[in-house]
């Protein structure tokens, strides 16, 4: 029986009346007690927010999701959920969501100046395929490319991945994690070899002391936040260091808080790596045994276009390594004694030199952590390493408690962006384009010819914005995210990219975000539950859950429009006639037939897809396709973890991830790895060997020296203040989901301009006020906050980006990492006024 | 939708009959019966029906006295328990052709 | 001439309502005043053990008094014109005299109603309000002083108070007992804002209405669910295997990474 609204209202209305007549009706209050909860089917599934990887149970009844709660048995949270978790039960409900394709049309035709009209979704497929394919042939693969996501599922990125880099034979795609972890990446490829942490969250109840190095945790990581700080609470002598360039929650708990100049961490690394070979603290059997020192190419700009003053002005480029002796080493960090960082920082001696203490203090377990403070800076990959280098000295690293963590941003940065490889210079596994060793490789797995994979580098994320504007790129996908509103110098470069009248952009999204509505076509998209999932948490945790309801209207999944939209392509379309010679068999076929119908992918036929309670689940994209997706790309993936050139990056069966609460991998025969490297705890370190960087052919790890460079954009005397932009715990990325969210929205509206109170005054402005911020590239009004979560140091304004009618990217400078392509979000230099 | 629970007295002796009375009405509903105590809902979509129910109900023979304890009134008709309100943020009002002005 | 006879009906169903809900006695006190405190007991009022909701208490009280004379220890009153509760109507004030839990419930069983409902037998089961640590500024075990009175004359101690230890971060080597208020147990007798020692009480007891929040109804608590069902809602896992050196194993749920 259908259970309505108004059977219990029904059932209250006889309580009432019984309770005032002093009648007692047996199972009445049963009976309201299950209203309640009678019929909603609970299943699991990640959390569709941060990189954390809580787990949720999903309630859903008649076809909706209308409750969840914390997972009591997910190891991440035990039960337990951060506010944005908490609404997850109303994200897919917007009242805007978008139900069908919209296609720029004037008189019936598409028109890049036209109006958003309702299509179908073959119409839609029928003028974008016309696009790329046009595109194509006049100007090549390169003209064609694609902004994927870290919200992606995993085997969403993997298809997308495939379409593009064998389909299209185009390296331009790239995933918004480019935003957000690759610099962490960078660094991790320098120094060890191979991506993601060595450590897992277990570091948290086992470290003596924590270090925070640009992460608030306190609202990005919440629930891993409450993990730390019950640590610190009833663990004897446990210390928590907090750096950032402005106070923000985690300072609270801070036993030592440390605001510094921005760019400065640079420098402060640094000194305590200094400060250990000074002391002669360092662990020398350990760095003997297991490191090799090296130097970086220094002066190498900041990735900004090739005419800027900048750019001309550097003399050096690149980040290729070359070795050095510790003796070298030690010189090249000598110049940073305290005296000199503490100038160049801020940060006063002592509490410089008490964190120096702890981490050369070899009876003291050391985990850092760091997030965008990091990895979002024009020197994003050195400074990565300086903390690497810190840890590598110590021999503090890949043990319970000693740990360099790099926590990651999204819910599948690490399992899909990162592992899947959806960069443009990326294969899965942590393979690149580059190496004719691991194209052949993929190619072998993926049943193509030889050559097919092209072995330059695609455009990254923030080439792609200017390749738009310039007219190079002119086929555009946009899949699961927000780029107008992420990017950074959105007046100058993604507007301008987007609406650029040679470039036909798609963007697929649920919602009408900034960036759909900069577009020339929009796909209605089925989100998080609505199809078919895998994420991979920040500690290599691989999580599945499965469809639970169906997607609005004629919303489809990512995948399904991926795989679908290859059934448009036949391969003389897009390959030229060498390459298919290569595979006479091919001839005649489309990309669908190469790339998904080709005897792997499809190799699952359609089943029945329960629990082992009996209750049924949907697969939209099994129904459509006719056999199990899914799990075909996935089987097909897990051989590049396996058989691939790298080691390491084994993943389980993909039907176990439905029967538990997430792997670590590399799994081995069954087993989960919780900490790398180390013999023991990871298959792959072999007998004897103790620790074993095993990415690189010596097993050594790097220790490389890198200095303290300048900001690309400091204040001066008209743009007189630092910006740094961030979240808050409230708001998810741009808001999209989070701002749908009534009590979400109520609790943390719109942006305001984080300001010191004296700053405010100078210029004539009390909390509350509208003022207006400038920066070279643009403008926005904010009101002014002096008070609340966040007080920066004078000199210094935090903008939060969530919010669309406030958008901070107009400011922010497209300033990056030479190396990772990141951009700088922290760095800029704007100037205050009133409005 | 109206929904009212309505506590009717009635003679002890009387209360089977009259409960089957009132079970004739549309939209009337008896659950319980103790000792002359009668436990009836009354449901209907517009809200004068209610008073007439009740007048109704008092002019019935049998009765002593109706009284009305609990009510619930409502636009929207047999929506499910869906606590998923949708807010209006503004979110969406921003056009990034007009943004860039 | 449709609408003038609904409009007399109308008239009519009301009247009736209002005779029944007000009883005829009221009427010479002025409907006006009546309506103005109808339903706004204030929050240091208590009604009695067994008192319906305050609505339907309001309804159903006569204000004959028998429950204020049914108490043997003087602690029920009768609000009068002056007081904000519903003149005539039986209240007491929890820090002047807090309910005695009488086992027997005398006042309950004195009310010729069923103002106080019949259907309360136990006095555990009373709901007269529920406690609520207001103030955790001047709460002495807040501060980590070792006062806990209100957890020591709870009659329902360890169950409707508990006192949750913490760590005192301030003094490092104390833990801070922190009284916390079970609503399913408590009965809001009031004996702890009775005897709070503070100058003004820390803790109150407040009607439940004003006392308790309420969950969203699209979220549920997963341990609490977990426990109601007595097993893990979706399936436990498969089990979990580790690559561990000798020595040391991993429990899934439990700590983590043991040594043996």
């Amino acid at each position: 029986m259908k259970l309505t609204r108004r059977s219990f209202i029904k059932t209250n209305a006889i309580a009432a009346t019984a309770a005032a007549a002093g009648i007692t009706i047996p199972g009445i209050n049963n009976a309201i007690a299950k209203t309640s909860s009678k019929q909603i089917r609970w299943d699991k599934a990640p959390c569709r927010f941060c990189g954390t990887g809580c787990s949720v149970l999903v309630g859903t009844k008649n076809g909706r999701v209308i409750a969840t709660q914390g997972d009591p048995d997910s190891p991440v949270n035990r039960g337990l959920n951060c506010i944005k978790g908490y609404f997850l039960s109303k994200i897919m409900y917007g009242k805007d969501r978008l139900t069908t394709p919209l296609l720029r049309m004037k008189n019936g035709e598409y028109h890049k100046e036209g109006e958003f009209t309702a299509i179908s979704w073959d119409k839609a497929f029928d003028v974008m395929a016309d696009k790329f394919k046009q595109t194509i042939k006049e100007k090549g693969p390169t003209a064609v490319g694609m902004f994927g996501s870290g919200q992606w599922t995993v085997w969403e990125g993997y298809a997308a991945s495939k379409l593009f880099k064998a389909g299209f034979r185009s390296n331009n795609l790239d995933p918004n994690a480019r935003h957000c972890m690759a610099s962490a990446v960078g660094a991790f490829m320098r120094g060890f070899g191979a991506d993601e942490p060595m450590g897992c969250y277990d570091d948290l109840e086992h470290a003596d002391v924590f270090v925070l190095w640009g992460a608030n945790m306190a609202e990005m990581h919440p629930i891993l936040w409450s993990r730390l700080s019950d640590t610190r609470l009833t663990k004897e002598g446990c210390e928590v260091h907090v750096l950032s360039t402005y106070k923000h929650r985690c300072f609270d708990l801070a036993d030592n808080g440390m605001v510094f100049t921005p760019q400065t961490d640079l420098a402060i690394a640094n000194y305590i790596a200094n400060y250990i070979i000074q002391t002669k603290s360092y662990n020398k059997e350990f760095v003997n045994k297991h490191t090799n020192f090296k130097k970086t190419p220094t002066d190498i700009g900041y990735g900004l276009r090739p005419e800027h003053p900048l750019e001309k002005a550097k003399t050096g480029s690149g980040g290729k390594l070359s070795g050095i002796s510790f003796e070298e080493y030690k010189k090249s960090i000598e110049e940073y004694t305290l005296e000199h960082a503490s100038k160049i920082s801020g940060v006063p001696e002592k509490n410089l030199l008490a964190l120096a203490k702890v981490y050369a203090d070899p009876n003291k377990k050391v985990t850092s952590y760091w997030t965008m403070g990091f990895n979002q800076h024009t020197r994003g990959v050195w400074v990565n390493g300086l903390v690497y280098n810190i840890h590598l000295l110590m021999g503090k690293i890949s043990e319970p408690g000693n740990s360099p963590f790099s926590l990651t941003g999204q819910p599948s940065a690490c399992g899909t962006a990162r592992e899947v490889g959806t960069f443009s210079h990326r294969l899965p596994a942590d393979l690149v384009v580059k190496k004719k060793a691991h194209r052949d490789f993929s190619e072998k797995v993926w049943q193509l010819p030889e050559g097919t994979i092209p072995p330059k580098p695609g455009y990254h994320a923030v080439l792609q914005n200017r390749m738009l504007k310039d007219g190079k790129l002119n086929a555009y996908w946009v899949m699961c995210n927000n780029n107008m509103q992420a990017a950074a110098n959105m007046n100058e470069e993604t507007l301008p990219g987007y609406r650029n009248p040679d470039n036909f952009i798609v963007v697929s999204d649920p919602y009408p975000t900034v960036t759909a509505e900069a577009a020339d076509l929009i796909l209605p998209t089925a989100m998080w539950t609505e199809k078919e999932g895998a994420y991979g948490n920040a500690e290599r945790r691989t999580q599945f859950w499965r469809q639970q309801v169906s997607a609005p209207g004629e919303s489809k999944s990512d995948l399904w429009q991926l795989v679908e939209f290859s059934k448009r392509f036949k391969l003389e379309e897009v390959w030229p006639k060498e390459l298919i010679a290569k595979k006479p068999e091919y001839k005649g076929k489309t990309l669908f037939d190469v790339l998904f119908a080709n005897g792997q992918v499809n190799k699952y036929p359609k089943q029945k897809i329960t629990d082992d309670k009996g209750n049924v689940y949907q697969n939209d994209e099994m129904e459509h396709f006719g056999f199990y997706l899914q799990k075909g790309l996935f089987e097909e993936y897990r051989r590049f973890g396996i058989e691939g050139p790298k080691k390491g990056h084994d993943l389980g069966e993909f039907d176990t991830y439905h029967q538990v609460r997430g792997l670590r991998w590399p799994v081995v025969n069954g087993k989960e790895t919780l900490w790398r490297y180390r013999e023991g705890f990871d298959p792959f370190v072999k007998k004897g060997n103790d620790v074993q960087f095993y990415g690189f052919k010596d097993g050594r790890a790097n220790i490389i020296t890198a200095p303290y460079e300048a900001a690309a954009e400091s204040p001066d005397k008209e743009y007189d203040l630092w910006l740094s932009t961030g979240r808050v715990l409230e708001h998810w990325h741009s808001g999209t989901m989070t701002r749908r969210v009534p009590e979400l929205y109520r609790a943390f509206p719109d942006a305001v301009m984080f300001i010191h109170p004296n700053d405010a005054k100078k210029r004539g402005l009390r909390r509350g006020m509208v003022a207006k911020v400038a920066s070279r590239r643009g403008d926005i009004e904010l009101r002014v906050e002096t008070r609340g979560r966040n007080r920066p140091p004078e000199g210094l304004i935090f903008v939060p980006w969530f919010d669309a009618g406030r958008l901070i990217n107009k400011l922010t400078l497209d300033a990056t990492d030479p190396l990772s392509k990141e951009t700088d979000y922290k760095k800029c230099a704007v100037k205050v006024m009133k409005a | 939708m109206n929904i009212s629970g309505v506590l009717v007295y009635a003679r002890p002796d009387k209360a089977d009959s009259v409960a089957s009375t009132l079970s004739e009405f549309d939209g009337v509903e008896v659950h319980a019966s103790d000792n002359g105590k009668l436990i009836v809902t009354i449901e209907d979509d517009n809200t004068g029906a209610l008073a007439d129910r009740v007048i109704q109900f008092q002019d019935l023979p049998n009765i002593l006295s109706v009284a009305v304890v609990y009510h619930h009134d409502e636009g929207n008709d047999d929506e499910l328990i869906d606590p998923a309100t949708i807010p209006d943020c503004g979110c969406n009002e921003l056009n990034p052709q007009e943004a860039i002005q | 001439m449709v609408s003038l006879q609904i409009n007399t009906t109308r008239r009519r169903f009301l009247t009736e309502t209002a005779r029944t809900v007000c009883g005829v006695s009221l009427f010479g006190l002025g409907l006006g005043f009546y309506t103005q405190k109808a339903f706004s007991l204030p929050p240091t009022s208590l009604r009695p053990p067994g008192a319906l909701s305050e609505k339907e208490f309001q309804a159903a009280c006569i204000r004959c008094g028998l429950c204020v004379r049914g108490c043997p220890y003087d602690i029920l009153k009768l609000a009068d014109i002056i007081d904000q509760a519903a003149t005539g109507t039986p209240y007491f004030n929890a820090r002047h005299a807090p309910c005695e839990m009488c086992e027997d419930i005398p006042c309950l069983l004195a009310c010729p109603t069923n103002a106080l409902n019949k259907s309360l037998t136990t006095i555990d089961d009373a709901r007269m309000g529920l406690a609520v640590l207001i103030d955790h500024e001047t709460c002495l075990n807040y501060l980590g002083l070792r006062c806990d009175v209100c957890h020591r004359v709870c009659p329902l101690i360890n169950e409707a108070i508990t006192l949750e230890p913490q760590h005192n971060v301030r003094s490092g080597k104390h833990a801070s007992f922190i009284p916390v208020v079970h609503s399913d147990k408590c009965t809001g007798c009031g004996k702890c804002e009775h005897s709070c020692v503070l100058e003004t009480a820390a803790i109150k007891v407040l009607p439940a209405h004003l006392a308790k929040g309420e969950i969203g109804h699209h979220y549920r608590l997963g341990w609490q669910e977990k426990a109601k069902a007595g097993e893990s809602l979706v399936s436990p896992d498969a089990s979990h295997e580790y690559n561990l050196p000798e020595g040391l194993k991993y429990e899934h749920s439990g700590k983590g990474l043991i040594k043996n």
